[in-house]
């Protein structure tokens, strides 16, 4: 709940409690990075979320919300050619979407320094995969630092920095969804200024890798690894602590569960904790293992640092028991606790814990019947109303590709319009391919910020193509889920500038769909049954895309509004004396401001959940949903 | 302090809990102790359940381990149980008498034609809890917000029952002092108000 003006105090010594992700914003400042280009992702985005509201107050700084990751990084990997420092930040699926230039980035290098700030999120808290992005700096050649906690996120970016321009490397900054939801004290530092104009030095034999270009900069880029893994030999965020028989070596937010673990346990061991994790301090990392008999690898999802240690224990013959996910002592999957420390330890030092798991696990059985609280479309929410017309009017039979973004909840019960998904942007190219091999009708569906992030190639494809394929734009007027960021249909920027907003249906229109409306879904709900079965028809008929525009502003950001102002529409009630305890409205809507009064069997609307989107009035076959006068 | 003392919040996406562990963090910063917190952002945010892991004193991780939360505090019934195996043995539960049911819920109990299908109630919430701690302190807390003068100072009553328990960490005066810097101006005396009907509902349920 820090507010972005406090991040931005000039105040050496200032303690403050900070979200990592916030100590990320204010270390942007300390580090004197002159651009940061991002498409906003959980559980990365209340970096950009800060930096917009800081951006306008910072001297000589640009801050952009990019249309998507690819985009932000050639945006942030230019800037950092041309010489200044410069950041980009995406959750782990955004840097596959970003994985082009970023292979090309490591071969050119940059002149000021960079980091790419990659949130992973072990669990899938709010994301399609878990895959380890720890794998792009292996792959890629890319120095990599990993960061435990808030204070750390800070510390370290300032030497990822340093370290980026003695290598002429980004570095890449993987932070995972715990830590960057982690809270804790943060001491402020000076804040670095920043260079009004740099001039840019041609050297395209560099800059611009065609194949004989390509082939010198390879062998340049393993020997800048190899120099930087001098510098990772010897750094400190390399660090061994504690003493004992055992050896663990661990990196990121698994290192406080193995703090907690071994302080929990009274048990004793050495711990070689891990920053720099690619390229790795391997001389340290071989010395490690040649002074223990056992050494436990403790880290989130994939073995990678397990894997590296089977490795130098064989080259440099190395007599050491591994003990990791290979023997099973850990997951490859979902995040970690404690708990899931503490019993491996007890396991591999055969102790006991104060702790009866029995005695929980049996308390959490007698839980079983606590109905589940999933995720859901907020009361209020246009794709409900949108979702109920796309159902309705293909009643169900159609095929329904999803894409990326609040309305994929569409999955649940009873609305159940989400049918396939890939990734940011495959609604329409998926509808493409489901299009050519079945003869059946599709609505496919996808916000306006991916619209504008990922949909516009598939889109073309579509026209050209001529797939018939029907998609519906629901244009809640912001990027809803990762927390109401603009984008270039908001008409503000970044720099919290106003400019001239793209509008999806002129872009749809421009993009040769001959089929385009727009229409707001809490007009007429009849009348939006009969558009999206309208769409559908010309579709089969003239055998192309067509797109319609369900456009109506994100429920929090309505409700927001009249908070605000304080003026509020007259309420919706149900009329007890008609409602006829059909429960049309409970089963067809499921909507969080609806419950069933467990006396009188009927509808109840919960006044001050309700948003006030009338949604329901349409869907009561009896009328008894009324709105008072 | 010497030892960690672990609070774990939890609650329903909107209800404000966000800012309670903000209100917590500040009157722990202003004592001058440590805290680490783990929270749950973004994709939760929509009606779903959330928590927050609340740590002061000699924090560690961002993660409470089974068993060994001090204080569970719900500002939704059923949440308190969602996170039972949190709380240590006889720990103190601090939670709201209101009950949002889950909107699956209510589609179970609505397609019940046989009507057999009911809904969570409170009762049920307190006989669980009872089997791991005698210490619950259940509150109207809507009740004592609106008898304080508003009705969105639930989350103020909730904390001023946790300064009702003797071996809370932060005394009821930084309590008071963190809820009231952080609040709306204008709902300062309200909120004021909340914070003391808790604390009075909190002696008289621990007593």
């Amino acid at each position: 709940m820090t507010k972005p003006k406090e991040l931005l105090e000039d105040a050496p010594g200032k303690t403050l409690l900070l979200l990592a992700n916030e100590a990320i914003a204010r270390g942007v400042l300390e580090a004197g990075v002159r651009l940061v280009a991002l498409y906003p992702g959980t559980p990365s985005s209340e970096i950009g979320n800060n930096l917009t509201f800081m951006a306008p107050h910072i001297p000589n700084f640009y801050f952009e919300f990019s249309t998507n990751e690819k985009v932000a990084l050639e945006v942030a990997g230019a800037a950092a050619v041309a010489g200044v420092r410069s950041m980009m930040v995406c959750k782990g699926p955004g840097l596959n979407v970003a994985a082009d230039p970023f292979f090309s980035l490591a071969y050119v290098g940059v002149r000021g320094g960079m980091v790419i700030v990659v949130a992973d999120d072990p669990s899938m808290w709010s994301s399609q995969n878990e895959n380890d992005s720890r794998y792009y700096a292996l792959m890629g050649n890319m120095p990599l630092m990993e960061p435990s906690d808030p204070a750390e996120a800070k510390s370290m970016l300032l030497e990822a920095y340093e370290f980026s321009e003695k290598v002429e490397l980004p570095v890449l900054f993987r932070t995972t969804t715990r830590v960057n939801h982690t809270r804790a004290p943060v001491r402020f530092h000076e804040i670095r200024e920043r260079p009004a104009q740099v001039e840019f030095e041609k050297e395209p034999y560099r800059f611009v890798p065609v194949p004989s270009v390509a082939r010198l900069r390879h062998p340049w880029l393993l020997g800048q690894i190899a120099k930087a893994r001098e510098i990772s030999e010897t750094s400190h965020l390399n660090f061994i602590e504690g003493t004992g028989d055992l050896g663990i070596i661990t990196s990121g937010v698994a290192y406080t569960y193995v703090v907690e673990a071994l302080d929990h346990l009274g048990m004793n061991a050495e711990i070689l904790k891990l920053g720099i994790t690619h390229p790795l301090p391997e001389q340290k990392l071989t010395d490690f293992l040649r002074m223990h008999e056992r050494v436990v690898v403790v880290e989130e999802l994939e073995p990678y640092l397990e894997t590296h240690a089977r490795r130098l224990a064989q080259l440099h013959r190395v007599e050491v028991d591994i003990l990791g996910k290979e023997q099973g002592y850990f997951s490859r999957t979902m995040e970690y606790s404690p708990r899931i420390v503490i019993e491996a330890l007890c396991k591999i030092a055969d102790c006991n814990t104060c702790i009866n798991w029995d005695e929980i696990d049996s308390r959490m059985k007698d839980m079983a019947d606590l109905p589940p609280r999933p995720p859901l479309l907020c009361a209020g929410c246009p794709h409900r109303a949108s979702y109920f017309a796309i159902r309705t009017a293909t009643r169900g039979k159609a095929i329904y590709p999803s894409d990326i973004g609040c309305y994929t909840l569409s999955i649940a019960p009873p609305l159940e319009t989400a049918d396939i998904l890939f990734d940011m942007g495959s609604s329409i190219s998926t509808a493409c391919g489901i299009a050519q091999v079945t003869g059946q009708d599709i609505v496919a569906s996808v916000g306006d910020s991916t619209f504008f992030a990922s949909v516009l190639p598939g889109l073309v494809n579509a026209v050209y193509n001529k797939h018939p394929v029907s998609l519906v734009v629901l244009d809640n007027r912001t990027t809803a889920m990762t927390g109401h960021q603009p984008h270039p249909g908001t008409g503000i920027t970044g720099m919290q500038e106003q400019v001239e907003p793209l509008d999806v249906e002129d872009v749809a229109k421009g993009l040769g769909v001959k089929y385009v409306k727009t229409i707001n879904p809490f007009d007429s709900l009849a009348g939006l049954v009969r558009e999206v079965r309208e769409m559908v028809k010309w579709v089969r008929e003239n055998h192309e895309p067509a797109v319609l525009v369900s456009k109506a502003p994100c429920a929090l950001l309505t409700a927001a509004e009249m908070r605000k102002t304080g003026e509020y529409p007259p309420r919706f009630y149900v009329d007890s004396d008609m409602c006829t305890a059909c429960k049309r409205c409970l089963n067809r809507l499921s909507c969080p401001a609806m419950y069933l009064d467990s006396v009188t069997d009927k509808a109840v609307i919960d006044e001050p959940l309700c948003n006030y989107c009338g949604t329901c009035v349409a869907v009561c076959p009896q009328g008894a949903i009324k709105q008072e006068e | 302090m010497e030892k960690t003392y672990n609070i774990l919040f939890a609650g329903v996406g909107g209800q404000g809990l966000m800012l309670l562990s903000a209100v917590l963090g500040k009157a722990a910063v202003d004592a001058g102790l440590d805290v680490m917190t783990g929270e749950t952002h973004g994709l939760a945010q929509r009606s779903g359940s959330i928590y927050v892991h609340f740590r002061i004193g000699k924090p560690i991780s961002p993660l409470i381990p089974y068993g060994s939360a001090d204080m569970l505090i719900a500002m939704e019934a059923t949440e308190a149980l969602r996170y039972i195996e949190y709380l240590k043995d006889d720990g103190v539960v601090i939670m709201s008498k209101n009950i949002m049911h889950p909107v699956a819920e209510t589609k179970a109990v609505a397609l019940d034609k046989t009507r057999k299908t009911k809904y969570y109630t409170l009762s049920a919430v307190e006989e669980q809890l009872r089997k791991v701690t005698s210490r619950v302190i259940a509150l109207d807390s809507l009740g004592l917000a609106i008898q304080a003068g508003n009705a969105r100072t639930e989350n103020s009553v909730l904390i001023g029952a946790a300064a009702a328990c003797p071996d809370f960490p932060i005394s009821s005066e930084d309590l008071k002092n963190a809820v009231l810097s952080l609040v709306p101006p204008k709902t300062r005396d309200a909120n004021a108000k909340a914070f003391e009907l808790g604390t009075e509902a909190g002696t008289a349920c621990l007593q």
